[in-house]
């Protein structure tokens, strides 16, 4: 199930999300979330992620709910990203919330 | 400003990296049961090869790797460490140097010959495992299933020093059975973010046989500067099956031992003196050089002006910005300096592998380290030196069975160092093999037309033959030297950096080199004077004295050229003729008198106008070979001045002395 609204501006990201580009994805989103309060985050489930992507992320939702936005995945974490979320320990014990937004699972 | 490339920054930090694993490579040479050695190399060459993976050095991860196994291995006790061993992955490490410059290159032959090397250099070691390092990894021998709690977090450069923390959190799972969360509750928003630090912490809760050490291993790497506390909460006996399946221990908290205060305080403080260090690339610092030397120039001008205007307060502003940049000057001066022992590490390898090769045992002693001079020089003068040590080396020391035949120890020693004398720096490689053979420095001089046959020369000149060009007396050509090249590349080198080079060698007990460099080649202390219309620089280190000639004092000394200074006659020449200025004598001629080492000489000059910051410049490809001059300057009123090469004038006003004591 999709959690985006139609009124969140989608960003697509580059297909290499890992510490060596970390800088200019944060470039890139920041500007964003600058622009727009909520985004939807368009991340291929082929691009290769890092803990410094999921931590970007981290950040980025962060800094949204602090000025009242929302950052939003435009599908649950797949393919790398999942395996980073799993490996890294953000799988277990995970809140809700996090659930909701890494995996789009339904909150109760 | 924009951010580093950071690749430039990873080539720097691995090229650093090397140098320490070759630093506990060369270390570990004299101590191959030292497991703190042991683990520092293998510690650098895991880092190496992870944070070459993470920036595409993929080639440079691969090589390492198979290194970094081969240390593993000796880290575990599997294989001992050995002199082939260690012979082995320093050759390979200089083949990552070569990796890691140019990644894309044909290295395929070269790795698969060094990994060969490495190969049989590990499994060739067939001595018994050094008792050290076999006993660590059984002192804390496995007991029964514990459960653990390890909440850590990793130092906050971790990532962007190559650390992978999914790594580390597999390897906890290889450990056991495990559940790990992580915890992002520090992880600040993305404005406040650096993305290649690392915030985020975990909680880990593992189930394992294996001892507490395994479970530190796992951090090995970043040990030192994070965050972590390991908490056995409850273990379970094999032996012991009719107990309780799991027994709660009362808050036995085991805190990992570098959480210890007194090591804590340690890390502390080496964290902030890291953090008081700032990286600069060495041409901003040139830059910046330029600029104090454009500055020094204009304040030149202002304090011309000022001293001519009558305005009270444009004579102080202009004293204040004189003393200002003076005090800027001086501390870009310190920016630049470097301590030599940056040049001086490198010889320990170099004597390592020259040892090898020539079967010569050898010690190599550093002195005066701490010593520091212009980074320029550092850069410059490290290709002279190499040559020279291996020169010492090559034909200076004697194999052992010579040397005990001559009643020295079978170890040759070769010292290299450092001290400042002045403005001067002064290196010396002395050492105490078999001295300078003069008589085949004599005809190997004569054979290659250098000196005409049975020429009369000082020793010190003999001596000097050796950095003549094409000069050799090595009867085969051998790796290191004798290929008549080198010796007068030396020289030039020395010359080039305003430098001398002294040589001394006794018969059977050894030869010095002695390279005397200004400790700066950018802003110098000058003594301005006026010889004719023109206005030149004289070095103020080099300066002894100044003194008056009256006109009755110069046309009595006419013909002989020595002023008594005293009691002893020092030679001096008249500028104004050396510069055929066509100009007559002012009434009250000066002398200055300079010296390098023990050799003085008195120029005459007309006018002593005062002290002077002056700005090197170097002279125009036209102007270089003129010997007498080492550089220009550029004075307040826009003119330029000529810097006086003092070596040049005191040789010159040395053997004006010779030539007249030989006509009596």
């Amino acid at each position: 199930m999709s959690s985006t609204l139609s009124g969140d501006a989608s960003l697509t990201l580059p297909a290499t999300l890992t510490i060596k580009t970390i800088l200019s994805v944060q470039e890139l989103i920041l500007d964003f979330l600058n622009k727009n309060p909520a985004i939807v985050l368009d991340i291929d489930e082929a691009a290769q992620v890092d803990l410094s992507f999921v931590q970007l992320v981290t950040a980025a939702r962060k800094q949204a709910e602090a000025r009242a936005g929302r950052v939003l995945l435009a599908r649950p974490a797949s393919g790398d990203l999942y395996d980073v979320l799993e490996r890294g320990g953000f799988l277990d014990g995970m809140t809700p919330g996090a659930a909701h937004f890494w995996l789009h699972q339904e909150k109760n | 400003m924009t951010n580093p490339d950071p690749i430039s920054v990873f080539r720097t930090e691995a090229a650093e990296l090397l140098e320490q694993i070759e630093s506990g490579l060369l270390d570990l040479t004299r101590s191959l049961d030292d497991r703190d050695r042991i683990d520092a190399v293998f510690r650098g060459l895991h880092t190496l090869k992870g944070s070459g993976a993470m920036f595409g050095f993929d080639a440079l991860a691969a090589f390492t790797h198979h290194c970094e196994t081969a240390f593993d291995r000796v880290r575990k006790g599997d294989v001992p460490a050995t002199h082939e061993l260690v012979s082995a992955v320093l050759s390979a490490q200089d083949h990552m140097r070569a990796l890691l410059e140019t990644p894309n290159g044909d290295h395929d032959a070269m790795s698969a010959a060094l990994l060969d090397g490495l190969h049989r250099a590990v499994n060739g070691a067939g001595s018994p495992v050094p008792a050290a390092v076999a006993a660590a990894p059984v002192a804390e021998a496995a007991g029964g299933l514990s459960e653990w709690r390890i909440r850590f977090s990793l130092p906050v450069n971790a990532m962007a020093n190559g650390t992978n923390p999914l790594g580390l959190l597999d390897e906890m799972r290889d450990l056991g059975e495990c559940r790990i969360v992580a915890d992002t509750a520090k992880v600040p928003e993305l404005s406040a973010l650096e993305p290649r630090d690392i915030h985020i912490s975990w909680d880990v809760t593992l189930k394992t046989e294996r001892p507490r050490a395994d479970i530190e291993d796992v951090f090995i790497f970043v040990m030192d500067d994070m965050e972590l506390e390991i908490t056995e909460v409850a273990v379970e006996h094999p032996a012991a099956e009719a107990k309780p399946a799991v027994t709660p221990i009362a808050k036995a908290v085991v805190v990992a031992e570098r959480d210890a205060p007194a090591v804590q305080a340690a890390n502390d403080s080496k964290q902030a003196k890291s953090a008081e260090n700032v990286r600069v690339p060495a041409e901003r610092l040139d830059e910046m050089m330029d600029r104090v030397g454009e500055l020094v120039i204009a304040q030149s001008r202002l304090t011309q002006l000022a001293g001519t205007a009558t305005d009270l307060g444009l004579r102080s502003v202009s004293e204040e910005i004189e003393r200002l940049s003076g005090e800027l000057r001086d501390t870009m001066m310190v920016l630049r300096m470097m301590p030599v022992a940056s040049l001086f590490s490198r010889f320990r390898r170099l004597v390592h592998d020259l040892s090898r090769e020539t079967g010569k045992e050898i010690e190599l002693i550093t002195e005066g380290e701490s010593t520091e001079v212009d980074k320029t020089v550092i850069d410059r003068l490290a290709d002279p030196l190499v040559h020279l040590v291996r020169n010492s080396i090559d034909h200076g020391l004697e194999k052992p069975e010579e040397r005990i035949a001559a009643g020295k120890g079978a170890k040759g020693r070769v010292i290299l160092s450092a001290h400042q004398t002045g403005g001067e720096v002064i290196i010396t490689i002395k050492d105490d093999g078999r001295g300078i053979n003069r008589e085949r420095v004599r005809a190997k001089a004569e054979a290659s037309g250098i000196i005409q046959p049975g020429a009369t020369l000082s020793d010190q000149d003999l001596l000097q033959l050796i950095f003549q060009p094409g000069f050799s007396t090595a009867q085969a050509v051998t790796n290191l030297s004798g290929r008549g090249v080198g010796m007068d590349v030396v020289k030039k080198t020395v010359e080039a950096l305003r430098g001398t080079i002294d040589i001394a060698s006794k018969p059977g007990e050894g030869s010095v080199v002695a390279l005397r460099i200004p400790l700066t080649l950018a802003i110098i202390e000058g003594l301005l004077v006026r010889v004719g219309q023109g206005c030149y620089v004289i070095p103020l280190s080099a300066v002894e004295e100044c003194l008056e000639l009256s006109l009755e004092d110069d046309l009595r000394s006419r013909g002989r050229s020595f002023i008594s200074l005293r009691d002893s006659l020092v030679p001096f020449l008249r500028l104004r003729e050396l510069f055929r200025t066509g100009t007559p004598p002012d009434p009250y001629q000066k002398v200055v008198v300079i010296s390098t080492g023990s050799e003085r000489v008195g120029l005459v000059v007309d006018q002593i106008i005062g002290d002077h910051q002056t700005v090197i410049k170097s002279m125009s490809k036209l102007h270089h070979d003129v010997d007498t001059f080492s550089g220009a300057t550029i004075l307040g009123d826009g003119s330029v001045a000529l810097i006086l090469d003092v070596t040049h004038l005191v040789a010159a006003g040395q053997q004006q002395e010779a030539q007249l004591r030989a006509a009596g």
